[in-house]
């Protein structure tokens, strides 16, 4: 593990066939911080969120330029299988699995190969505690996910994603589909977990990024509709005194 | 509903906001004893300070803007933050005027003494005790603390009109003796000058509870 970060890209750029999604992004990913992306719509940061667990190669026209690096190695140089080991993922909408509470979470761990019944109990409640869902769920655990409300279920997200003990968790609109109460118990969550991993969250809500996060980037798209990194610092910097003009046109609603 | 993060900001800046106050406190303690009993030396020290204090004035600025930057505080933590800025800038004048006294002390010379001081030390004593009650009721919401305290600083007016009188009776009878007195005249008017900033302290404590902008002087 790096001492500066866990994550870095380095000039990275992403194509989806001709078109130019992310242009030279150079950015390191404070280890145990909240680091959020924001910017317009199609500004890039689902896929400079989805590149750092290769997820955009599930699109069969996408190439890489630069580097993304995780623990100081290249992500392309590494097993995928491994590389979302270490870096987890919570969508937008939850999604869990159509099965049990408990064998949603219990399912990453089975995955890399633990059999024992008593060590998965304990990966599934520790991750689950983690989660901040325990106490709502301990009683229920065999009953379908789909039980759960949206809130809860974003959080047995977490969970799962927790259960395979990833090094970094991407999180692409975690709160977007949740009430307002729910949000705020996934950001307190967020607040929580920093103790333990490293958080990247792209959010289209410019106060969440404000509230939760220790850091920001800011993407932008320059004339040729790729994205660039306008500006990256500590949150309290961008949001009391950001350096790019553009940033701050953007977090005081002057854009567009 | 608990935003656990936000309400740790928020005490952490009501612990800021205590010792700001505590400092202020005591520089003026020090100031009056440093006056009373001639000491150049704590005077001096005194004098560097006040940087301190300055210096704690601005984080706690920093801190409420930050606040408000990235955690969008409304109503009664919005007032909170505004009255918290401005309750700070108060109490870093105060130390001004504590540091006033120190350096007024440095401007008379050793050994001249008018008279013992007696009415100065009431002044500030008075000060001292109407300061910590308006912070407890900023802190405490408590708005009946702070409407009972303008009364208080109008004990301390009287008292600076007091040593007005005495001092201009002494230079009438040993006319050699008009600087010092004037400096002491100024030292009183600085206390004078802290009982109006506890009374806007008040005030915000008012706006704090109420919303409500009020004059209390």
């Amino acid at each position: 593990m790096t001492k500066e970060g866990v994550m870095k890209t380095i000039d990275y750029s992403l194509y989806y066939g001709d078109f130019k999604a992310l242009n030279g992004i150079t950015v390191n990913i404070p280890i145990n911080r909240i680091t959020a992306i924001i910017g317009p719509s199609g500004c890039g940061k689902s896929s400079l969120i989805r590149s750092f667990n290769r997820m955009n190669d599930l699109m069969s026209n996408s190439r890489t330029e630069g580097t993304i690096l995780v623990d100081g190695e290249d992500i392309y140089s590494q097993d995928v299988v491994r590389l979302r080991k270490k870096v987890g993922m919570v969508f937008q909408r939850p999604n869990p699995f159509p099965k049990s509470i408990f064998a949603n979470v219990a399912y990453g761990p089975r995955i890399h190969g633990i059999r024992d019944k008593s060590k998965l109990a304990a990966i599934v409640e520790n991750s689950i505690r983690d989660a901040a869902l325990w106490d709502e769920v301990k009683d229920d655990l065999g009953k379908s996910a789909f039980s759960l409300s949206g809130g809860q279920q974003q959080r047995l997200c977490i969970a799962r994603a927790l259960a395979v003990e990833p090094e970094v968790i991407l999180m692409d609109e975690p709160a977007s589909a949740l009430d307002p109460v729910a949000t705020l118990k996934i950001e307190e969550l967020m607040e929580k977990l920093k103790r333990k991993y490293t958080i990247v969250i792209v959010t289209h809500n410019m106060q969440q990024a404000a509230r939760v996060s220790d850091f920001t980037a800011f993407l932008l798209t320059d004339s040729e509709r790729a994205g660039n990194l306008i500006e990256f610092g500590p949150t309290i910097e961008m949001f009391t005194n950001p350096v790019d003009n553009r940033t701050e046109d953007y977090i005081s609603g002057r854009f567009g | 509903m608990v935003r656990e993060t936000y309400e740790a900001e928020m005490n952490s800046l009501r612990e800021e906001l205590l010792r700001l106050s505590r400092m202020a406190e005591d520089a003026l303690d020090k100031s009056v004893k440093i006056l009373k009993d001639r000491l150049f030396v704590e005077g001096d020290e005194l004098i560097l300070n006040d940087e301190k204090i300055n210096l704690q004035c601005h984080d706690i600025e920093e801190h409420c803007l930050n606040i408000i930057a990235t955690q969008q505080p409304v109503a009664g933590d919005l007032r909170f933050l505004f009255a918290t800025m401005q309750i700070a800038m108060e109490l870093e004048r105060i130390a001004d005027y504590a540091k006033g006294i120190a350096v007024i002390n440095n401007k008379i010379p050793p050994g001249s003494h008018i008279q013992p001081l007696v009415d100065i030390p009431r002044m500030q004593r008075k000060a001292k005790e109407m300061l910590e009650l308006s912070i407890d009721s900023f802190l405490n919401r408590d708005i009946a603390i702070a409407e009972r305290l303008p009364a208080m600083d109008v004990e301390i007016d009287m008292l600076y009109e007091q040593v007005f009188r005495k001092l201009v009776t002494h230079v009438m009878q040993n006319p050699d003796s008009i600087a010092d007195a004037m400096l002491l005249t100024f030292a009183a008017h600085n206390l004078e000058r802290v009982g109006d900033r506890v009374v806007n302290i008040c005030e915000r404590v008012v706006y704090l509870c109420t919303g409500e902008v009020v004059d209390m002087s």
